[in-house]
């Protein structure tokens, strides 16, 4: 199975986490996504994420200027970011448990 | 922003173009975070990618645009609104046509104070905007006009910058603007109902101006109307700064009057003055509380005959009628020749404020009238120069 289509679920949990470990600008979450094992996730769909994330009002920005050229915008967590991830995470484990004791046995 | 060009910049006006049913103002954030991803990438690949590296990374700008919408929950792309891309130009260029043209009458009809202009303005704003009812997206017709295209990225950089920072100053001027205006139309310019009007306005002002940012669909009426605000302010201002030094009266209701001394609405010829007991007085002369020389009334003796004899205090040498002491006559038209004559001042019976005898009327005999030997001047320097120049209020 494809492993994009059970990404699709919980890319905004992945990238919170990512966020949460420490601010980043766009290309740097999709690299740590990538970083932890998340091969397939498309860079489209982070960025796609990060703003929904941010029009949520999940995610606050700053710029930062680079050295090696274009202005960065970082994102970081606010509190509703923080308070999502932890519901989310807390929803996610039941899910995983559930579903490992569901196909554990497999 | 960094340069972007060849097979980027054809990425990003793919995406760009897939994405083109999307307020504007999120396209563009959307397009900042693609062009940084793809310097990121070129930087990381250390060459500036082609297309088949793009594509080979990335997909297709539609797929890439297609992904984006999905994970970002904007809703799917209207079918087709894209291939039926060159949209009804003509319909675009009549609404804002229509737009432009209703603002201006606004503006002409708010001048003249003529409602039926107001009204054909609003018509015709109206009339260019149901032109594009048909479109799926207006706003992007109008703004897919190439003629319009650089104007508009230029104000989206201006917005980005210092302008954007005096937005909120801006929407609460305008709303000043259109609690002044609303004033007018209700017939009152006094700053106080301004002032309540504007205390209301401004929130509401800001309110649109937030919610316009928001949902680019509101810049069909803000645009418009932030044009109006802007055409009536520059034509107060510059109402103002040319009539700041006229006395602000509407000069079509402002009648100076007839120059000259009146009194009950009569216009005064001559002045006779009389001393303490009554006694006619000659030769004097008549300063108002600036030393000015009061003078009656230059009113002219008509004999057709030309010759006006106030002439020389009416136009020429001011200073003409200052050496005139009083009394000075009148001049009436003699009826045998039909010719303005100086009547000399004829005897006054008048009534003395005193309760003395002495001060009784001095009823003069007629025939002994006439100025009483010449009197001595003041001193023509002094008069005529008069010395209290100092204000004395």
């Amino acid at each position: 199975m494809d492993t994009s289509q059970l990404l699709k679920g919980v890319l905004d949990l992945a990238v919170l986490a990512v966020l949460d470990r420490a601010d980043g600008y766009g290309y740097e979450v999709l690299r740590g996504l990538r970083a932890a094992g998340l091969e397939e996730v498309g860079d489209a769909s982070v960025y796609g994420t990060l703003r929904r994330l941010y029009n949520a009002g999940l995610l606050t920005s700053y710029v930062v200027p680079s050295d090696e050229g274009p202005h960065r915008k970082y994102y970081s967590l606010n509190e509703p970011g923080r308070e999502r991830l932890r519901e989310t995470a807390k929803v996610w484990r039941g899910f995983a448990e559930t579903m490992e004791g569901l196909v554990g046995a497999a | 922003m960094q340069v972007v060009d060849g097979a980027a910049r054809e990425f990003l006006d793919g995406v760009r173009a897939a994405l083109s049913d999307l307020p504007p103002g999120e396209v563009d954030e959307i397009l900042d975070d693609v062009r940084a991803h793809l310097a990121e990438l070129s930087g990381e690949l250390g060459v500036r990618p082609d297309r088949a590296a793009l594509a080979a990374r990335l997909g297709t700008p539609q797929a890439y645009a297609g992904e984006l919408r999905a994970a970002a929950g904007y809703p799917p792309a209207p079918p087709a609104a894209e291939p039926a891309a060159p949209p009804n130009r003509t319909a675009a260029r009549l609404a804002v046509l229509g737009l432009v043209a209703g603002t201006l009458l606004i503006v002409v009809g708010l001048l003249g104070r003529s409602a039926p202009v107001v009204l054909l303005a609003i018509l015709v704003a109206l009339l260019g905007l149901a032109g594009l009812a048909g479109q799926s997206s207006r706003l992007a017709a109008v703004a897919e006009l190439p003629e319009l295209r650089r104007p508009l990225a230029q104000l989206r950089r201006a917005r980005s910058g210092f302008l954007g920072e005096l937005q909120p100053a801006w929407w609460v001027l305008r709303a000043v603007v259109a609690a002044a205006v609303v004033a007018m139309v209700v017939g009152s310019a006094d700053p106080l109902p301004v002032l309540l009007l504007a205390v209301l306005a401004v929130p509401l002002s800001v309110w649109l101006g937030r919610h316009s940012r928001a949902d680019r669909r509101w810049l069909w009426l803000v645009a418009p109307l932030n044009a109006l605000a802007a055409c009536l302010l520059v034509i107060a201002a510059l109402s103002w700064t040319s009539a700041a030094p006229s006395p602000a009266i509407d000069t079509a209701d402002y009648y100076p009057g007839p120059s000259g001394l009146q009194q009950n609405g009569e216009l005064i010829r001559d002045i006779r003055p009389v001393d303490a007991a009554g006694n006619p007085l000659t030769g004097v002369y008549l300063f108002d509380q600036d030393g000015r020389p009061i003078e009656v009334n230059p009113e002219s003796c008509y004999d057709g005959y030309g010759g006006d004899p106030y002439d020389s205090y009416d136009s020429g040498d001011p200073s003409a009628g200052a050496a005139q002491p009083y009394p000075r006559g009148t001049w009436e038209v003699d009826p045998d020749t039909g010719r303005c004559v100086l009547v000399p001042p004829v005897p006054l019976v008048v009534a003395v404020p005193t309760a003395t005898a002495a001060a009784a009327p001095t009823s003069v005999p007629p025939g002994a009238v006439a100025p009483t030997g010449p009197a001595v001047p003041p001193a023509p320097p002094t008069a005529l120069v008069p010395a209290p120049v100092t204000p004395t209020g």
